[in-house]
């Protein structure tokens, strides 16, 4: 007894060898690896080409020249990218597991794999297991790619586990019924157009009623049929019911058209109080028909009694059943009247608390060097001289003038005559009379230029480096500039421009004899 | 008495209600080491015995025994003690000869350890050592055949089942598969075959059961059937006398008819006479002294119908 439950245990844990054959063949030699470079290509490039056409086609949402929101963009995305990648579930799971039983009767091989001791279950499991390995390994290698989305926004997380969910669940249903029929015929040929064609109708039955509804006028057909269809449950799953969906863009109509319209998705808000989104139910029925189409294929691939199932594989398989269902019923029944998954409410915003930075006081060390004080004081400039005296400034004046006037060429001089000054606090008011010249070298001798002659005011200001500066100047208007007595005493004696040459051209001869 | 490692108890087989018997009340005993061979036309219900032996197929009515297991009760343990090699054998592509040996011995739960000696073991044995890396598609079908011979022995199985393991060879790889199946045989399987090519296979049984529209027509050692398929045989007498009196003495002995001239010859002292002598092998001596004590000289006196297809005819007609 013990040594047989050891070997039950043993067992269980012992690679299934039908799964090693299997995920060898799916992922030997170059055929995966193209499959899945091309499959993120080209989801890569539709994804690609569905954010351009976003933004092209924005204007009609949002006005020429608009912009649309991100997570406009966002929900296109992942509302196109989702129904794509249904579309390709749909699609090559048939393809992939239509051929598992009925390919080793045709390579008659399935003899031999019946005389050893593998179990016909065992078989049916590594051939079901390998086959949705190999495709959720490429859903969940798009995920990834996928979740570009969530740059854009707009995408609840609830919202992508529900499809990469739901992509999950009709890929393992449908590779169960691509399995039925390749052990049910026993010719690939005929399992994958069986396949296709069920799992076709599953597709068209929203558009059939979406028909029958609106153009031949029946009313009143049953939601049920659409339980079937993995389209009607995308929608149901990823589109937020009572939600305007012509705002979420053109995927998610088109999602919603092929999935059989608003009104029958529960989408439009017509329908008074919560209705249990769509894909629920189809989650339940998918469920229940994978564990009949398992139970069912299970049996045709036994060597003998393929019609007659023995009382315990009956029993067995009624346990099974009998378990699937009533833990849907438990689901179902304990979350009546909910729209989704358990909410959890979002908590108030609470106000942070103040940071409060402790201050520690410290004793007074006594510091034998003298340390700079890292932010030397600003030392407040000294009070202006007073009274302020013209004269010193002469220097500066005449140099500033003779760098700041344009003359002809060569080195400009000045020379200037304080006329008047007045000052109040830190500013003062210099008149001068200015008598520039440039002077040039030209063989040996220095060569007077062009000159002016011409009165000036200079405005000055005490800084807070202690000294006074030229804050701007300008050619004096004699009437008003200069004071009365000022002007009275240049029509006295006005500017010796005889002795300001002699001046001019002795700072000149100091200034060029080094030349 | 020889132990019996396989009997089948009124064994039969009917594919669907209102069809013909496949299988008609099998009875057979197979000794231990034994290497049986089923000869019989295409359809005469080898390969559904076979199959049945196999646990492939539900019997009808009968029951079986291999090894003390029960057909219908124990099938799993009869999968471990039987190793079946179908008629229409299957290759896996994408896949190397010792990976599909190891798919094999995974099969039948063989610990990795061993699962790599064995793997060795049967590729050196069925002389495909140089070969295991080389994509089991691309092999030639004799070494295809081997390959599924070996495939049968990766659980070391006690009887060996196997459904015309020469068929499509061509005669060099039929002289392998036959040195192979002797040093299997002599390695002390059982091995149950079937053919329908009576010459390459049964000369090396230690015993053939002869099958025909799902029954038995004769079992046994291939001596003992020859033996008794000697009730009649044709007789071939180089005559290098008087040849007419010779034909005359001929034709008078009792059970002998269809004297016949062969060559046509028209000379007298010289000719091959044939015919018809509905008697075992003691008939023929007697007849031989008859025809020497009359004088009559004899230069070759040869049975003809010694071949297996003729006794096989014989057999299968009656």
């Amino acid at each position: 007894m013990k040594t047989k439950i050891l070997h039950a245990i043993r067992r269980l844990f012992r690679a299934n060898p039908i799964i090693i054959k299997e995920m060898r063949r799916h992922i030997r030699g170059p055929r995966a690896f193209i499959i899945l470079s091309s499959y993120l290509l080209g989801l890569g490039l539709l994804a690609y080409g569905i954010y351009r056409l976003t933004l092209a086609t924005a204007n009609a949402y949002y006005g020429y020249g608009g912009v649309p929101p991100s997570a406009y963009i966002g929900q296109t995305l992942f509302v196109s990218l989702a129904l794509l990648e249904m579309l390709f579930v749909c699609l090559i799971t048939p393809a992939m597991t239509a051929g598992t039983i009925s390919g080793e009767h045709e390579r008659r091989t399935y003899d031999m794999l019946l005389s050893t001791p593998l179990q016909p279950l065992s078989i049916l499991w590594g051939k079901v297991f390998a086959s949705l390995v190999y495709i959720q390994l490429l859903i969940l290698a798009a995920i990834p790619l996928s979740s570009i989305v969530f740059l854009f926004g707009g995408i609840a997380l609830r919202d992508a586990i529900q499809a990469i969910g739901l992509l999950a669940l009709t890929a393992m249903t449908y590779g169960v019924i691509g399995v039925f029929f390749s052990a049910l015929t026993r010719r690939t040929g005929a399992a994958t157009v069986l396949s296709y064609v069920v799992i076709s109708a599953f597709i068209s039955s929203s558009v059939l009623l979406w028909a029958l509804t609106n153009t031949m006028n029946i009313s009143g057909l049953p939601r049920q049929l659409l339980y079937l269809n993995p389209i009607s449950a995308l929608a149901s799953a990823i589109v937020a019911p009572g939600m305007d969906f012509y705002s979420m863009g053109p995927a998610a109509s088109l999602l919603i058209l092929l999935g059989g319209g608003p009104d029958i998705l529960g989408l439009s808000g017509t329908v008074s109080g919560p209705m249990r989104p769509l894909w629920q139910y189809t989650a339940a029925v998918y469920l229940a028909l994978t564990a009949v189409l398992y139970a069912v294929t299970g049996q045709l691939i036994k060597p003998v009694r393929r019609w007659r199932p023995g009382w315990r594989g009956l029993l067995g398989w009624a346990l099974v059943l009998a378990l699937v269902i009533a833990g849907l019923l438990f689901i179902f029944t304990t979350t009546h009247g909910s729209t989704g998954w358990p909410t959890i409410p979002t908590p108030m915003p609470i106000l942070a608390p103040p940071i409060v930075r402790e201050v520690v006081v410290r004793e007074a060390i006594e510091v034998p060097v003298e340390v700079p004080s890292p932010l030397p004081t600003p030392i407040p400039p000294p009070p202006p001289p007073s009274p302020f005296d013209a004269g010193e400034h002469k220097a500066l004046i005449q140099n500033t003038l003779a760098a700041n006037i344009l003359l002809e060429s060569g080195n400009t001089f000045c020379d200037v005559d304080i006329l008047d000054s007045n000052s109040s606090g830190g500013y003062a008011q210099v008149s001068v009379w200015a008598y520039c010249r440039s002077f040039s070298v030209a063989n040996g001798h220095i060569v007077p230029g062009q000159g002016i002659s011409v009165p000036y005011v200079f405005e000055m200001s005490w800084t807070q480096a202690g000294e006074w500066q030229i804050g701007a100047f300008w050619i004096a208007d004699v009437r008003n500039s200069l004071s009365p007595a000022a002007q009275q005493r240049l029509l006295e004696r006005p500017y010796d421009e005889a002795a300001g040459e002699e001046r001019l051209l002795e700072q000149a001869r100091q200034a060029l004899s080094g030349e | 008495m020889a132990e019996f490692i396989l009997e089948t108890h009124g064994l039969s087989k009917r594919y669907r209600r209102g069809a013909p018997l496949a299988l008609d009340g099998l009875n057979l005993q197979v000794a231990r080491g034994a290497l049986y061979g089923f000869i019989g036309p295409n359809g005469a219900g080898k390969t559904t015995t076979l199959r049945l032996l196999a646990g492939l197929l539900e019997p009808s009515a009968g029951e079986a025994t291999i090894a003390g297991h029960s057909l219908r009760r124990d099938p799993q343990a009869i999968r471990q003690v039987v190793g079946y090699m179908p008629d229409f054998f299957g290759v896996y592509h994408e896949m190397t000869a010792s990976e599909y040996l190891d798919f094999f011995a995974r099969c039948h739960n063989l610990p990795a350890q061993r699962r790599k000696t064995v793997v060795a073991e049967l590729l050196e044995l069925v002389n495909l050592a140089d070969k295991r890396d080389e994509d089991v598609g691309h092999l030639s079908r004799g070494m295809q055949q081997r390959l599924c011979l070996a495939r049968t022995l990766v659980h070391d199985p006690q009887v060996l089942l196997l459904d015309e393991p020469a068929s499509g060879l061509d005669p060099r790889a039929r002289v392998e598969m036959r040195e192979l199946l002797r040093e299997l045989s002599a390695m002390g399987k059982t091995i149950i075959l079937s053919s329908h090519i009576l010459s390459e296979l049964a000369e090396m049984c230690t015993e053939v059961g002869i099958i025909e529209r799902g029954r038995i027509v004769a079992s046994g050692p291939l001596s003992e059937l020859r033996k008794r398929a000697l009730v009649g045989a044709l007789l071939r007498v180089h005559v290098l006398s008087d040849v007419d009196a010779a034909a005359s003495l001929l034709e008078g002995f009792p059970g002998v008819s269809n004297v016949m001239r062969l060559n046509g010859a028209h000379d007298e002292q010289d000719a091959w006479l044939e015919a018809y002598l509905a008697g075992d092998a003691q008939a023929s001596s007697q007849l031989l002294a008859h025809l020497v004590e009359h004088g009559v000289a004899i230069a070759e006196f040869r049975r003809v119908s010694d071949s297996l297809e003729e006794l096989f005819l014989q057999l299968t007609d009656g």
